[in-house]
């Protein structure tokens, strides 16, 4: 706990005040430094290390890159922005925000996905996943 | 051992599926509000109904013929020249027989009863025989008419029948129409007949007859037939038609006959004969 001795005469600390001493007696009450985020997490989880091996090797943008693709053909992304553009109206050209833009669409986002092309990724990545993780 | 891996794997894949999903909407997202901020979304303000008017104009100037053909419910063709036709055709004109104003998408039904194999016809033209009957015993001269007589009748009545007549091709009478489509002789047509003019390539003034080949029909073919009286000064004249499938002026008068020829035969007697013929 750090106790601070408060100069109520003056605005200035001890120490710019010039008096070290009391500056320094001050300090031995600090708290012990940290230990450098030793503690946080016993090892990286399977998931984090998924991810390492996918930005690593360069797969996952490929991932990216093709969902993106089969995502503009079927017509998906412009149905998101037809989405994006009713609730900007609804909401006020000028006063929203991306984080309500983004909270609003997510779900329909997903849900809108063809099963063709979610199949497709799924499949590649699992194909990823086993030939990497072994 | 293998089937948990399996598990996992699906489970882990699902999970970098939806990691690449949500990064790919946050980019959807930023754009969107981006453009609506900065104020270049044009389609921010003119949307539902106006868009669906713009994606129509959008491909009615790109000239996808397909799709317009498709948004009109198929009721219009469309040729290779962007024109549009109905597929039905509903130019409307005057049935030669009867008088009546018929649409040209009706007009064979309409002819097969109006002198073909109707009840109503066959009675109509018995009624036609007795009563032409009757008025030719009385008396020969007979005025003009246009229209439909039948021509198995006509030779036991009229003895002066030329012999010219099946040279003249005119025997080609279809099955089943001679006896049913007679038709008043005393009484003038005044149908009209829409399509181009009559042209009257001869006249041949012969004791009984003068002729008059009419292509396509005529909408003034009773008012011909009035002048062709003036000149000729005959009493008579008698129109016959010969239906053929074509009308040369290219329009189509839907399914069935379309146009036809017309011989004028003038001659003291009610003498005509009327054939359908493909």
């Amino acid at each position: 706990m750090l106790s601070v001795r408060s100069s109520n005469s003056s605005s200035k600390s001890d120490y710019e005040r010039g008096d070290f001493t009391a500056a320094m007696r001050a300090s031995i009450n600090r708290p012990p430094t940290p230990d450098g985020d030793e503690d946080k997490g016993a090892e990286p989880t399977l998931q984090e290390i998924i991810n390492i091996k996918l930005i690593e090797s360069g797969e996952k943008e490929r991932l990216k890159e093709l969902l993106r693709e089969r995502l503009i053909e079927c017509g998906w992304r412009d149905e998101l922005k037809a989405q994006c553009r009713s609730f900007t109206r609804k909401k006020g050209r000028s006063k929203i925000t991306v984080d309500e833009i983004i909270r609003n669409i997510t779900p329909k986002g997903r849900a809108m996905v063809p099963d063709t092309v979610k199949a497709e990724l799924l499949q590649r990545i699992r194909a990823f996943l086993m030939s990497d993780n072994l | 051992m293998a089937h948990d891996r399996m598990k996992v794997s699906s489970q882990q894949a699902g999970l970098v599926f939806a990691d690449l999903l949500d990064s790919l909407i946050v980019d959807v997202a930023s754009e969107s509000h981006r453009a609506a901020r900065l104020g270049f979304d044009h389609k921010l303000n003119v949307e539902e109904e106006e868009e669906m008017r713009l994606a129509h104009q959008a491909r009615t100037i790109v000239g996808d013929s397909g799709a317009i053909g498709s948004e009109n419910g198929n009721k219009h063709t469309i040729d290779v020249f962007g024109q549009t036709h109905p597929t039905i055709a509903n130019e409307t004109f005057d049935c030669m027989n009867c008088g009546r104003p018929i649409v040209a998408g009706r007009f064979a039904p309409h002819l097969e009863k109006c002198m073909g194999k109707g009840r109503k016809a066959r009675l109509k033209s018995s009624r036609n025989v007795t009563a032409s009957q009757q008025r030719r015993a009385r008396s020969s001269p007979i005025s003009s008419y246009g229209g439909v007589v039948s021509a198995s009748r006509t030779p036991n009545r009229t003895p002066t029948r030329t012999p010219e007549e099946p040279q003249r091709g005119l025997t080609d009478i279809a099955e089943g129409t001679s006896e049913e489509s007679h038709e008043d002789d005393e009484k003038v047509h005044r149908s009209r007949v829409p399509g181009g003019h009559s042209q009257v390539s001869a006249i041949t003034k012969t004791a009984k007859r003068a002729e008059i080949h009419m292509r396509n029909g005529s909408k003034q073919f009773s008012d011909d037939a009035a002048r062709l009286t003036e000149l000729a000064s005959i009493p008579t004249v008698i129109i016959t038609w010969r239906i053929h499938t074509l009308c040369n002026d290219g329009r189509h008068f839907g399914g069935g006959a379309v146009g036809f020829t017309g011989t004028v035969i003038k001659s003291k007697f009610a003498l005509g004969r009327f054939t359908i013929g493909g």
